[in-house]
């Protein structure tokens, strides 16, 4: 009696144990993709790459990064207002960009990607760029007054941001493009439509400079490049190469920080 | 003259010898016939005395003449007995003593009837003496031996945090006196909270369990602490090499007694003795805990249950100048809690019980330094539960029980962190881990993707309803439970059952078909993280929709194959659904279903002088996010465990522990590319990151492991000590188990994380009768 229990048990178990599943691997792609128009831009610049296997050792480096590009696609960006040819090597030796001069990017339009591979691969994507955005605080020329922090020898002000518009956006990103004397420099995400952020600066790099005039652009972002470089979704946008085709509307204004 | 004076001495030590007599003999339970440890013999007219040793010997010299011997034990009635001798050698005593039960009737009854009702669950039940003889890591602790048991897994050898038959730790509840214990964990895991002469007894239910515990959709862990009268010694310690336990009674009164535990850990007052380095201390953990019982009337019972637990790693102390310290509170972290139990007897097996807790879990810390930049941290996180259940238990015929009751439970979530620059992932795993750390967002430590800053308040109620019923026919025995739950998350009614059908095959052979259904509104969101060393601390977070899990148990017990043993055979089939999951690399979250099947089979035979048993077992456990089925980080498929305890002589004993484990799963890294990337801490996105390319979630298996641990344990009386010395040695042949692959985008090959290696230890148990 003892066996046939035993015996009884394992039949079930098996039955059940029959129905082992494991998940799929997702599919893999030789090539990835940085594509983020902006209509503040006097060139888009589109960048192909090769992916690296986990096991070569990577760097940052300019000459390194030079390695993986991709020099020999065939690249071309759809837009309301026509097709546009993309080539390698006009403004920079890592990316590709226009080859005429009728390339605007509009608000609220949909745009679209094709890029060919000599392999055979093909990259498509689609973008939706966000509403107009418009900088409402600071107001052009407004004159910031630099506070100096003791302990660590710095300059900051804090400006606060307001914006209007960019309907369909996700978030914004805050661009100070002035790396040489700002600490806090590239690009910031701020989620909502005001925002104070402080900029700080290098005392040392600005001490013979009195009046410092800086000009910040704001962008209102897209869901795809939210999803890409926040959220870090590995394709955003774009299909057969990881990275993102997304797009950014933005507005600048030029301000003053004084001592 | 000298030699005289010599010759005098010699004759009088001669003579003061001879003139003394051996007593010794051994002292039984009157009824079952078996030696009795730790009796009191006393001998009243010369204030002399021992006490029996496990096998209930004795020996003591005494002075011819006649002596008035005094046996006294806790749960016996005293026993005297005069004798008389004047001529040496020795007297034997055969000594039974009677059991006196009679004022714990209460507990008595309790126990009796949760044996009965829930006899048939699929359960372990863990006793002191398997906590003692288990080989672990410095000393005992109850979640290592629950580790032991069949289908329980870990993530790795260190830890202590238990994934209970495929499920996540956060879906076995673990209880202290009724009190669910959130982060019942010192040290990091290392040690549980648990000081084991506080603990009573110890049921683990790894699926299926009866209705009344519905609040965890896989298992639950039900510590109930000693009641104070049971023990045998005044003062029990032991010191090992890291902690300093206690354990003491005290009669406040004449039915009221005090249970007193205690536990720090030492380490620290040594590193300071050793170092200037360590002047304030690096890190320590304690915990109190006191129960108090008091008996009315006989048919009464009221137990008040306290504990503290704390750990305080003074990270900033450590890690910056005092110079560059603005302010700072050390991380302290914990669990406080407080219970009441009132016990009536109505009549017979007839009782109500009413129960009510409160349950702190904490986390907190603040500072703000100066180190190349402004730094600050702000933690404070507090989850408060606090219930009161209550049901009455009848007994219309002998063999038929019914339960009815009712509970009210509600759980505060406050939970507060900012932190800039102060990375709290550095500050829980400092010093512990030992390779290279994973490089986790500091946000990660608390949950997946949390927030910074992240404010969070929120008040969940839950008010039941519930049945329980138990009939015995002669060869069915049917169990049956229903529980109505009203939660405030949703404000939904759900119904949470449970059925237990058993049938005795033949008086040594039983089947029984266990269903359970079971809702759990409170989760730890946590599963996309690289594994890591230590768990320190969790945030439990409420669901709006709870998770729905059916159990599915068949078990078959068999008994006395070979003699004196026992088969357990139990296959188990759980299903999940809205287990809330963090989206992979996506700050965003679903809800996801999850699968886990598995057969244990259990073997165990004990002997006198010998016990053991063997397990395998083969489990299943699966997560689905957005239709995409992924195994589990606890989906381990075979593991074998083998226990042995065996009675080396009178005094020694020898345990063994050897296990073998298939490797846990784990998410390949194949590729990098370039991409953005983005600063949680500095909301900065950079261009031209090198990002990781994954493969399929946890595709991959670490390699299998296998470990031997061994303890041995003395047993020594001296006069009114009792001394019990041990030496283990966990990892015997230094089989190091990875546990994790750490995958770095600059770096070209993932480092291996050892998750165990060898580590002796020795300690002593010191027992004294005042």
């Amino acid at each position: 009696m003892q066996f046939r229990a035993i015996i009884f048990i394992f039949a079930v178990a098996f039955i059940f144990f029959s129905c082992v599943n494991v998940g799929v691997e997702p599919q893999r792609h030789s090539y990835s993709v940085m594509f983020v128009l902006s209509n503040l831009d006097k060139h888009q610049r589109l960048y192909i790459f090769k992916t690296a296997p986990f096991e070569e050792s990577t760097s940052f480096d300019r000459h390194f990064i030079e390695k993986y590009v991709v020099k020999d696609a065939d690249a071309e960006l759809i837009t309301s207002e026509g097709r546009f040819k993309f080539k390698y090597g006009i403004v920079d030796s890592l990316c590709y960009s226009e080859t005429s001069e009728g390339l605007k990017i509009f608000p609220n339009s949909e745009c679209k990607l094709s890029i060919k591979i000599s392999d055979g691969t093909e990259i498509t994507g689609v973008t939706r760029t966000p509403g107009k955005v418009e900088i409402i605080k600071p107001s052009n020329g407004e004159i910031f007054k630099l506070s100096r922090e003791e302990r660590f020898r710095r300059l900051y002000a804090d400006v606060v941001f307001s914006l209007r518009g960019g309907e369909g956006a996700y978030g914004y990103i805050v661009n100070a493009p002035y790396p040489e004397v700002s600490i806090w420099g590239g690009y910031r995400f701020v989620q909502d439509t005001v925002a104070k952020l402080r900029l700080e600066f290098d005392e040392e790099f600005i001490k013979n400079i009195d009046t410092l005039k800086l000009t910040i652009k704001v962008y209102a972002i897209d869901t795809n490049f939210y999803h890409h470089a926040v959220m870090g979704v590995d394709k955003a946008g774009i299909a057969n190469a990881y990275g993102v085709f997304g797009s950014m509307i933005g507005d600048s204004v030029m301000v003053k920080f004084v001592r | 003259m000298i030699k005289l004076i010599l010759l005098l001495i010699i004759l009088c030590s001669n003579l003061a010898i001879s003139q003394r007599f051996t007593l010794k003999g051994t002292v039984v339970d009157k009824s079952t016939k078996l030696p009795i440890e730790n009796v009191n013999i006393e001998v009243v007219n010369i204030g002399k005395g021992t006490i029996s040793d496990r096998d209930g010997y004795f020996e003591l010299k005494l002075p011819f003449g006649e002596h008035k011997i005094k046996f006294t034990h806790l749960n016996y009635n005293p026993h005297e007995e005069t004798i008389h001798r004047d001529t040496a050698g020795a007297v034997i005593l055969k000594i039974e003593l009677e059991p006196r039960y009679i004022e714990f009737k209460p507990v008595e009854v309790q126990s009796k009837m949760k044996k009965v009702e829930y006899e048939n669950f699929s359960k372990f039940e863990i006793n002191y003496d398997f906590i003692k003889a288990s080989p672990t890591i410095v000393e005992e602790d109850i979640l290592r031996t629950v580790a032991m048991l069949p289908g329980v897994v870990t993530l790795n050898d260190f830890t202590t945090q238990i994934y209970v038959w495929g499920s996540n730790f956060d879906q076995t509840g673990v209880f202290l006196d009724g009190m669910p214990i959130y982060n019942p964990y010192h040290f990091g895991g290392i040690f549980s909270m648990f000081n084991q002469y506080i603990i009573g007894s110890a049921t683990l239910y790894p699926g299926g369990q009866p209705v009344v515990y519905d609040d965890y959709s896989s298992g639950i862990l039900d510590i109930e602490s000693k009641t104070p009268g049971y023990e045998t010694y005044d003062l029990k310690t032991e010191i090992s090499m890291a902690n300093l336990k206690l354990y003491t009674e005290v009669n406040l009164s004449k039915a009221g007694k005090l249970a007193i535990g205690m536990r720090r850990i030492y380490l620290d007052l040594i590193l300071r003795l050793l170092s200037d380095e360590f002047k304030r201390s690096p890190y320590y953990f304690y915990d109190i805990f006191a129960r108090y019982s008091l008996l009315s009337s006989g048919k009464d019972m009221f137990s008040l249950t306290g504990f503290v637990s704390k750990d305080v790693f003074d990270y900033f102390g450590v890690n910056w100048d005092p110079a560059e310290i603005l302010f700072s509170k050390m991380p302290a972290w914990g669990n406080a809690g407080l219970s009441l139990r009132w016990m009536h007897i109505l009549k017979d097996e007839n009782f109500f019980e009413l129960r009510s807790y409160v349950s702190n879990s904490f986390f907190k810390t603040k500072a703000e330094l100066i180190d190349l930049g402004w730094k600050f941290l702000d933690v404070n996180n507090d989850l408060i539960d606090w219930g009161i259940n209550g049901f009455v238990q009848l007994s219309p015929f002998e063999n038929l029980k019914l339960k009815v009751g009712g509970s009210f439970k509600n759980v505060d979530f406050n939970y507060f962190w900012k932190s800039d620059g102060i990375d709290l992932w550095d500050i829980l795993t400092a010093e512990i881990t030992v390779e290279e750390r994973v490089d986790a967002r500091s946000e990660e430590v608390f949950f997946d993707n949390a927030p910074n800053p992240f404010d969070f308040k929120r008040r969940i109620s839950k008010t039941s309803l519930y049945f329980d019923g138990f009939l015995k026919l002669k060869k069915f025995q049917i169990n049956t439970g229903v529980k109505l739950i009203h939660s405030s998350s949703n404000n939904q009614i759900k119904l949470s059952t449970n059925l237990n059908l058993t049938y005795n095959l033949s008086p040594k052979v039983d089947v029984s078909l266990i269903y359970g259904r079971y809702y759990q509104y409170i989760q730890m969101i946590k599963d996309k993280v690289s594994a890591t060393l230590t768990a320190p601390f969790s945030v439990f977070l409420p669901l709006e929709t709870p998770i729905r899990a059916n159990h599915f148990v068949v078990k078959t017990g068999v008994k006395d194959i070979f003699g004196r043993d026992k088969l357990d055979v139990s296959f188990y089939l759980k299903t999940f659904d809205g287990i809330k999951s963090s989206v992979d690399d996506m700050r965003l979250y679903t809800y996801s279903s999850g699968i886990s099947y598995g057969l244990n089979l259990y073997f165990n035979q004990e002997f006198k002088w010998f016990n053991w048993y063997v397990s395998y077992s083969f489990g299943r456990a699966f997560k689905e996010v957005d239709d995409y089925w992924y195994p589990a980080n606890y989906d381990q498929r075979h593991s074998v465990k083998i226990f042995v305890n065996v009675r080396l002589t009178r005094k020694w004993d020898l345990s063994l522990f050897w296990v073998y484990g298939s490797g846990l799963p784990y998410t390949p890294i194949y590729a990098k590319y370039l991409g953005y990337g983005y600063g949680l801490n500095t909301s900065q996105v950079y261009p031209f990151t090198w990002n990781l390319i994954s493969g399929g979630r946890n595709s991959r298996y670490l390699p299998d492991y296998h470990r031997l641990d061994v303890k041995f344990e003395g047993n020594y009386v001296w006069g009114r000590f009792q001394f019990k010395p041990f030496v283990q040695i966990f990892n015997v042949y230094n089989n190091v188990r990875v546990f994790r692959y750490e995958f770095l985008s600059y770096s070209s090959a993932p480092s291996k994380s050892p998750g165990s290696f060898i580590i002796p230890s020795i300690g002593v148990e010191i027992n004294l009768n005042l």
